[in-house]
């Protein structure tokens, strides 16, 4: 019952989230589509033109780890400060600490479907045909799912705290979208590496969707299994601590 | 009785900076004890940074105490009545209704089911379907209010007498809170106007600088009040 009404609210602000991107600024969706697409291109001029080792392929390869990127950040970053955002709100009314990170994850994984649209066109275009592969692709969607939720939950929760913790996250990611695979393949990588490479689990799962959508290739279920891993555990432990700051967070937000 | 604080205190923690070390605490409430019985309006009386709010949040259930015991009945819906809180500017007065009614606590349905009374009571015509941003604030008021007034609680917590739009409006604003209060709803009405507090509350709590001065039947609290604001005034 009472869940019933938090998922509603959550629903529909979610609606209204998006509504209103889509009719304050103009450009909102656009910006949207072209940022992962800037970056594929960028990253194709510096492949191709400075370090002059390119194919055809590595267009598709580049878009896959800038898309699926593109979810994973922008999700991390419109749903740290959304509970900061909402402390004027919080002081009147009583919510569920969780509900207010979910609303942006929800949001933004709604923006992100239209891309990955795009994403299977493109690939479909260039001669990557459906194999039986993608039945693997909805799994690693909810992984990638559960990676963005267990990042930024816990981040969601610090923010009224140390407010400063957002350059900080802002500089991380940043570091992290360098090292994630986006631009290169792990064969690139000296195999000393491939262990903190992979710790990474954007990392992880970049490489399984291009094994899915470019390759029909199986991923590695192994790698997936830490990757589920990290997600469940990161998840439960962002629970507890949601309980527990549910009714002194609103103390701490000083605005 | 509904809920029940005992020795209560609430305390907000300043930081002074990560590398400073050592904070500073305000305990906003210390110890405050008094029982909200079923059906009961309860003043609350107090000058500005007694703590009123803080307690109103105590009492909506959005804070916990640092000390002492709050005792809520397992269920009770309490709800602060706030004006349009969390709504989204891009949003119809329609959409903004159940979105803030959902907020204060009402259900989906309930709220949809109460929409036409909300347009009829905010007198906003065909604004009602336009986005709220078009408004203006005695038009969001309005809107808000109507709104909360939907939203049945077990317990409505007020701040103030609610000053919504123009007069007329503000009038009859006025005049729905009494009736809703006159009709046997259990709320706690906080405000600064004695003779308000006497005809719509039999018992009245004084706090000032987070502690109770007084708990009683609010003819003799009001007096008391209103009497020690006098003598604060002659002094200065």
């Amino acid at each position: 019952m009472k869940w019933q009404r938090y998922w509603d609210i959550i629903v529909y602000r979610t609606y209204a989230e998006l509504k209103s991107e889509a009719q304050l600024n103009y450009m909102g969706y656009v910006w949207w589509v072209l940022e992962p697409l800037l970056n594929t291109i960028m990253f194709y001029a510096i492949l191709t033109l400075v370090l002059e080792q390119s194919s055809v392929g590595a267009i598709s390869f580049l878009l896959v780890g800038s898309i699926t990127w593109q979810w994973f950040a922008s999700g991390i970053m419109s749903s740290s400060s959304s509970i900061f955002d909402a402390g004027s709100m919080l002081k009147f009314i009583y919510l569920p600490k969780i509900v207010l990170p979910l609303i942006s994850i929800l949001a933004n994984t709604w923006k992100f479907l239209f891309l990955l649209l795009l994403l299977l066109i493109w690939s479909w275009c260039t001669g990557h045909l459906p194999s039986q592969a993608y039945l693997a692709l909805p799994l690693i969607l909810l992984l990638q799912l559960a990676v963005i939720l267990g990042v930024s939950l816990p981040l969601a929760a610090l923010m009224p705290y140390f407010p400063d913790a957002k350059v900080a996250m802002d500089a991380i990611l940043r570091s992290l979208m360098l090292v994630s695979g986006i631009f290169f393949a792990v064969e690139q990588v000296p195999a000393e590496f491939h262990v903190y490479f992979y710790m990474n689990p954007m990392a992880v799962l970049i490489e399984a969707y291009r094994a899915v959508l470019l390759q029909g290739l199986w991923p590695d279920w192994g790698k997936l299994a830490y990757v589920a891993c990290f997600g469940s555990f990161s998840i439960m432990a962002s629970l507890l601590i949601y309980k527990r700051i549910d009714l002194s967070i609103v103390k701490a937000i000083h605005r | 009785m509904l809920i029940s604080l005992n020795q209560t205190g609430v305390c907000y923690r300043r930081p002074h900076g990560f590398f400073k070390g050592s904070r500073s605490d305000f305990w906003a409430l210390k110890n405050i004890t008094f029982d909200l019985h079923s059906g009961e309006t309860l003043g609350v009386l107090g000058r500005n940074g007694a703590g009123k709010s803080t307690l109103l949040r105590l009492l909506a259930g959005i804070i916990s105490p640092d000390r002492g015991a709050l005792k809520i009945q397992p269920g009770l819906c309490t709800t602060l009545l706030s004006i349009g809180v969390g709504s989204h500017s891009t949003l119809s007065g329609r959409e903004n209704a159940i979105l803030n009614g959902m907020m204060l606590g009402a259900t989906k349905q309930h709220m949809t089911a109460s929409l036409e009374r909300i347009k009829e009571f905010s007198e906003l015509g065909d604004f009602f379907e336009q986005p709220i941003y078009t408004y203006s604030s005695g038009m969001h008021a309005r809107l808000g209010f109507a709104t909360a007034l939907e939203v049945d609680p077990d317990v409505l917590l007020i701040d103030e007498m609610l000053s919504v739009g123009d007069k007329s409006f503000n009038l009859k604003s006025a005049v729905a809170i009494d009736k809703r209060l006159k009709s046997g709803k259990t709320a706690i009405l906080v405000s600064h106007d004695g003779e308000k507090i006497k005809e719509l509350c039999s018992r009245s709590v004084w706090i000032e600088q987070g502690e109770i001065v007084a708990v009683g039947p609010s003819e003799t609290v009001v007096r008391d009040y209103e009497n020690t604001m006098f003598q604060a005034r002659l002094s200065v």
